[in-house]
């Protein structure tokens, strides 16, 4: 499929930027070659979930795509402009929050608004923006080890969505999360998304949260990582967790993932 | 008077059950209650001092200050009063510093303390040893307001601010030096592997190792002294960073470039918060080793101005071990007031800000 006549696909898009472009992407580490030849296209305002077994370099894409690192071959591309390494207009979320833990939760949601210089009362006007996004207004002057792990993830998005990145990518944010924290988080994410669409690229492990969040899920083969599958979730959100058309994507996804880990333990036994 | 009201009011007020419900024959209000208190206090106080017939010249009775008082008001010239003020300084300084003592500490911890300094002076009262072999308590404090009458020249007063100026002297050179040295080890991880070993050799080189160097290379001068002391912490300072630097989660670097912190930026917005409990221990640590060298050097070097390390030497010259004590005992005071007063603090400061061992 071309990444035209995915732009036209189930994606509400109405974004008017964070196109992002991987071209014939390859890494690789010391002789190991985590991805080979990785074509990706998201499209403005599209969610794009990345699933796979472990070793299928989901993490190595993100941080290609971040800039913390750069390809060996290929290129990444944001509305069509090469970038060089890591910029506010693609903010992440981790899996491990990385909030700063001097900084207390407003000011780490403030933290790329100061580095930008932005004035004080656009900055303040912002971040209780943001702030009220994630439904932590009341948290604003807590440290970070006084919120709880999804509070903390909470002031994460929050971090990054005030920037009003043009993509925002997630790393596995919510896998240290119990179950209804992260179903919440589900919600949130939805709703945040449903306001005003964003680009996002999201790493994670659980085909439940891939096909409640997805608008296209992206099975990647491991060893080396290429693009295996590519699953339309042709379903409008907000969704429910529990919608009968997802059970059925969720179950091709499972059944891809495990066809992949079937076929990885073959080949590392020969 | 002030400072009795704070033992006497810590000693009655601390015990394990809150003072809630006090005894119905005390007054109401608080003040009412410290007074009555203090009053009480002192009175036990002054009785004692009739029984036992102390030396006021050890410890004075509440009477003394009384004196002391009336003293000041009567002689006119204020440089007698400033003698007056000079000369009773070191019991005030001791009711200061026994106040502050009881007022940190609990009725049990106070209760050992006083315990086995009790045993200590008793045991001297029962077997009467010989006090040029081993002082008492009493000796030790005797020995110290010797050290502080206008006749010594205020030797203690003066030992504490020469070596005072030293120490703020020597170990800000220590913590520049240290911290670049740290942080270039740091950041260039070559240079770590070509340094670190010796860096650590230098460390644990007892310091008073540096003061033939010392004496050879500047003479017997001020700089040999802050030589010494600087040599002594600074590669306690930098080692500390360095470690406390390497173990700065990687993450907060890649979330301050993505949120857009370059260059200087990444350095004083990221880089230097993060590292802030690396540098309150290592300021720690550099701290305990610049005193322990700078007593050290001061207890070689022979030199124009006398610090509190010399008044130890002279201790040891004079065989006046009551006074070789009293300045062991000045020397762990100065150590772990600021200790506790200055490093602690903020150590443990930063620590509950970053949520790490909240106590």
């Amino acid at each position: 499929m071309s990444a035209a006549a995915r732009t036209l696909a189930p994606t509400p898009a109405r974004a008017s930027r964070g196109k992002l472009e991987l071209r014939g992407v390859s890494k690789i580490f010391k002789d190991q070659v985590v991805l080979d030849d990785v074509s990706l296209t998201c499209a403005p305002g599209e969610i794009v979930v990345v699933v796979g077994p472990s070793g299928c370099g989901k993490s190595t894409l993100l941080s290609l795509a971040a800039g913390h690192s750069k390809p060996e071959k290929g290129a990444v591309l944001l509305d069509d402009k090469l970038f060089v390494g890591p910029g506010p207009d693609r903010t992440m979320v981790f899996q491990e929050h990385g909030l700063f833990p001097w900084l207390d939760a407003a000011d780490n949601v403030a933290f790329g608004l100061r580095m930008a210089d932005i004035p004080k009362s656009e900055r303040d006007a912002r971040v209780s923006e943001a702030l009220s996004m994630v439904h932590l207004t009341h948290a604003a002057k807590k440290l970070v080890h006084e919120l709880s792990g999804g509070m903390r993830q909470r002031v994460a998005i929050a971090r990054a969505l005030v920037m009003d990145p043009a993509l925002l990518l997630m790393d596995e944010p919510f896998a240290a999360l119990d179950a209804q924290t992260r179903t919440l988080l589900h919600e949130q994410i939805q709703e945040i998304w449903v306001a005003s669409p964003k680009t996002i690229l999201f790493v994670t492990h659980s085909v439940g949260e891939a096909v409640r969040l997805a608008n296209r899920i992206v099975v990647m083969h491991a060893h080396p990582g290429r693009v295996r599958a590519v699953i339309d979730v042709d379903v409008p959100h907000p969704r429910r967790f529990d919608s009968p058309a997802l059970s059925e994507i969720a179950h091709r996804v499972r059944f891809e993932i495990e066809d992949e880990v079937n076929r990885v333990r073959k080949q590392l036994a020969e | 008077m002030s400072a009795n009201s704070s033992p006497s009011e810590a000693l009655t007020m601390r015990p394990p059950a809150p003072a809630k419900s006090p005894a119905s024959w005390l007054p109401k209000k608080l003040w009412q209650r410290r007074l009555v208190l203090t009053l009480v206090v002192a009175a036990l106080w002054e009785l004692a001092y009739r029984i036992l017939d102390w030396r006021p010249i050890t410890f004075p009775a509440p009477s003394h200050l009384y004196y002391a008082i009336e003293a000041l008001l009567a002689g006119g010239s204020s440089h007698g009063v400033l003698d007056a003020l000079i000369a009773s300084s070191s019991r005030l300084v001791l009711a200061a510093g026994f106040a502050f003592v009881v007022r940190a500490t609990t009725v049990p911890k106070f209760l050992v303390w006083a315990a086995i300094i009790g045993a200590w002076e008793g045991s001297f009262q029962l077997i009467q040893w010989k006090p040029w072999v081993f002082p008492a308590p009493s000796h030790v404090l005797e020995a110290l307001n010797v050290l502080v009458l206008p006749r010594q020249g205020y030797a203690l007063y003066t030992a504490l601010a020469v070596s005072g100026t030293r120490l703020a002297i020597g170990f800000s050179i220590a913590i520049v030096a240290g911290g670049l040295l740290g942080v270039a080890l740091w950041r260039f991880r070559r240079l770590d592997e070509i340094l670190g070993g010796l860096l650590l050799g230098f460390q644990t080189l007892p310091s008073v190792c540096w003061v033939p160097l010392a004496v050879l290379t500047f003479g017997l001068d001020e700089t040999s002294v802050q030589f010494v002391l600087v040599m002594g912490s600074t590669f306690a300072v930098a080692i500390a960073l360095r470690d406390g630097l390497g173990v700065i989660p990687p993450i907060y670097l890649r979330a301050g470039q993505m949120l857009g912190a370059r260059g200087l930026k990444l350095y004083r917005f990221v880089l230097l918060p993060a590292s802030l409990p690396a540098l309150a221990s290592s300021l720690r640590q550099g701290f305990s080793f610049a005193w322990r060298s700078l007593m050290g050097a001061e207890l070689i070097f022979m030199i124009e101005k006398k610090g509190v390390g010399y008044l130890l030497h002279q201790g040891r010259e004079f065989a006046d071990v009551a006074q070789v004590v009293g300045m062991m005992l000045v020397m762990i005071s100065v150590g772990v007031v600021a200790d506790r007063a200055l490093f602690a603090n903020v150590e443990r400061r930063v620590h509950t800000r970053f949520g790490f061992a909240a106590r």
